[in-house]
């Protein structure tokens, strides 16, 4: 998953890239407005932290352009302004939830969660496929019950494929959503991952839950079960 | 209508009018009888010198031709009347118009003395004009006589009573017609004034911002000031909310890096107190923000705002999937500050959502002076021992029930400051319901 981050406050950017990295999300961070559009225009992200006070470009006339420009991706914005006027305009603005601050980053980091889930179509932070269960909130990966090992890189693709179960990813946009933009990208690598899930998920090759589409991406076949859009 | 403008000047106007009026109506009635008695006057001396002309002494008696010159003395009772008399009153000589009447004796006895003197009086029934003079009748012995001519007076003053009517008549039409203009005039000419006041009954009732139309140059000062007044609050609550926002990222963010940082940390007291000294600015900028009733305020549309809310809660509160049931009844209105109304209602639906199971009502109307308003929720309400501190004035922020968070408190300073009343109570759906109740902005003052 990658998270783009646009915060001015050098302090509060630094703590939330920290926050985020530790949760394995590969992050990108603006410090204005116009940096953050740019940002969100040319990369494709899964979620944007956005503080409203933001320099050149604030931030609800940045989530509106962000709309306006077809980005639909979860928006979490923070705010000084605990009023609700500036929140509701936020909302308006095209926002999915707000944190005020100063803020407990667990809070942060629970609601980013639930965005994340919510945009993937569940509420539950537990997505069940039959054997295979993926718990979002722990970031863990259960086979029979059992917990895979997994490096933060195989359990974000395999949690971005879950996402998009029974579509067919591009390994362009695996890399994109697993990779900041500042890194040094190996489209090798994404076949690297692909090959140990496999092996680690499906040592038999029975279950065979990631195809490989000729000359397209991936697609997990795994379909997920009823109870795992209950709520917990 | 003595307490309107419209109503004293029209008071004063009818009063000097009719006083006017009155004066121009006793006027021409005097001028009208004067000049009738003049006329008369001078109509019965050429009657009387006519007599006289005409008069002649025929074997020691006097002698008037039987076909005078003046065809009403010698027709029958035709109301002009010639006399010759003594001094003692008795008739030497009568026209034919006389024959048949009989004349009081003192009609003839006159005051005059000096001969060639005549005397003009109105005696009961009759103008009278008298001429005295001295003649020889009776072995050229010389004789006082009294030449009188005589008109009945009543033909004559109801010829005056008529036209006097006529005039009145005319002059309590004209009063009409003029106090018609004058109402006419007088309502053109306080109009700017009534469309003013009916601007500002507007901008009470929150219908318009500014004072808007076409007004006479000596009323562009009054509106221009009146819509600076206006703007300049406005601007200055602008401001004034622009700042505290600065203000509270000022202090907010710095905060907001010690938090953090003092969870790696794990140091419990400081936590603590940050978060104690966070909880306090916001409940003091919320309660700096929060704007004064006055009479200039815009009524907001409490539907509209709900409708903003509960589009916001939606997004927040998605996972918890809330039914939302909103009765507000058409033209709800909020008489103040749209922030203050967003501010109590944001905080008071939060705390419901936040506390709900799965619904939430909204409730609203105007059917009593000012606002009210209901809230339900269906969670597990708030205990009874615990309403009265929840409200309680003055009850500081670090001390509040944690089950409410810091909304309800902020909510009921607004109310407050609108003479309002915030009460906590057990709703039909199970959980809490909290109820507004706002007067009118004009009931608030004076109180």
């Amino acid at each position: 998953m990658r998270i783009l981050i646009v915060e001015d406050e050098i302090h509060i950017r630094q703590q939330l890239h920290d926050a985020m990295r530790a949760q394995h999300y590969a992050v990108d961070v603006a410090e204005n407005g116009r940096e953050g559009l740019y940002f969100a225009t040319e990369y494709p992200y899964d979620l944007a932290i956005i503080d409203l006070g933001l320099p050149e470009i604030s931030g609800i006339e940045l989530i509106r352009q962000l709309r306006n420009n077809d980005k639909t991706f979860p928006i979490l914005i923070l705010t000084a302004r605990s009023d609700w006027q500036d929140k509701v305009e936020g909302l308006e603005a095209g926002a999915d939830d707000y944190v005020v601050k100063p803020f407990q980053m667990e809070e942060v980091i629970a609601r980013i969660h639930a965005l994340l889930r919510r945009s993937a179509g569940s509420s539950n932070p537990s997505i069940n496929f039959g054997r295979l269960t993926i718990n979002t909130t722990a970031k863990v990966a259960l086979i029979d019950s059992e917990e895979m090992t997994l490096t933060s890189y195989e359990y974000n693709t395999l949690e971005y494929l879950a996402h998009h179960a029974g579509k067919v990813v591009s390994k362009t946009e695996l890399t994109e959503h697993l990779y900041s933009q500042d890194f040094e990208r190996d489209s090798n690598v994404i076949e690297v991952f692909i090959g140990r899930l496999r092996k680690k998920m499906d040592p038999d090759n029975q279950l065979k839950p990631i195809a490989t589409v000729r000359g397209q991406g991936y697609r997990f076949t795994l379909e997920p079960s009823s109870q795992s859009d209950s709520p917990s | 209508m003595i307490n309107t403008l419209f109503g004293r000047l029209f008071i004063a106007s009818v009063l000097v009018l009719s006083l006017f009026l009155g004066l121009i109506a006793y006027t021409i009635n005097q001028l009208t009888a004067e000049n009738a008695y003049q006329t008369q006057y001078e109509k019965l001396r050429l009657q009387n010198h006519l007599l006289l002309s005409s008069a002649r002494i025929n074997n020691d008696q006097i002698e008037l031709p039987e076909d005078l010159r003046e065809a009403r003395f010698d027709e029958y009772e035709s109301g002009l009347y010639g006399f010759v008399s003594d001094v003692e009153g008795n008739i030497l000589w009568r026209s034919y118009s006389a024959h048949s009447l009989t004349f009081e004796k003192n009609i003839f006895q006159t005051t005059l003395t000096k001969l060639g003197t005549s005397q003009y009086e109105i005696v009961p029934g009759y103008f009278a004009y008298h001429h005295m003079v001295l003649w020889e009748i009776v072995d050229d012995k010389p004789q006082l006589l009294t030449f009188t001519a005589l008109e009945e007076s009543r033909p004559i003053l109801e010829n005056i009573d008529q036209l006097q009517q006529t005039l009145r008549f005319w002059l309590f039409v004209i009063g009409l017609l003029l106090i018609t203009l004058l109402m006419l005039i007088l309502r053109w000419g306080t109009k700017p004034l009534r469309q003013l006041a009916s601007n500002l009954k507007l901008i009470e009732d929150g219908v318009k911002n500014r004072i808007e139309g076409n007004f006479p140059v000596e009323f562009y000062n009054v509106t221009n000031n009146l819509n600076q007044l206006i703007d300049s609050e406005r601007r200055q609550r602008e401001r004034y909310h622009s700042t505290l926002a600065d203000l509270a990222h000022s202090l907010k963010t710095p905060l907001a890096v010690i938090h953090t940082e003092l969870n790696t940390t794990h140091n419990s007291l400081i936590t603590e107190q940050v978060q104690r000294m966070d909880e306090i600015i916001k409940h003091q900028l919320q309660r700096a923000v929060v704007a004064s009733p006055h009479q200039l305020t815009e009524a907001i549309s409490v539907e509209q705002c709900v409708d903003r809310l509960i589009s916001a809660m939606g997004k927040v509160y998605a996972g918890k999937h809330l039914r939302f049931d909103v009765k507000i009844v058409e033209n709800t209105v909020f008489k103040g500050d749209q922030r203050d109304l967003m501010e109590v209602l944001g905080n008071l639906i939060d705390n419901a959502c936040k506390a709900s199971k799965s619904k939430v009502d909204v409730v609203a109307n105007n059917m009593t002076p000012g606002l009210n308003i209901e809230i339900h929720d269906d969670g597990s309400g708030i205990p009874l021992s615990s309403r009265e501190n929840l409200i309680k004035r003055g009850h500081r922020a670090d001390t509040r029930y944690t089950g409410q968070g810091i909304g309800l408190d902020v909510a009921n300073d607004i109310i407050e400051s609108y003479n309002g009343k915030l009460e906590i109570a057990q709703s039909s759906l199970g959980g809490a319901l909290i109820s507004i109740r706002l007067p009118q902005v004009n009931q608030t003052h004076g109180q």
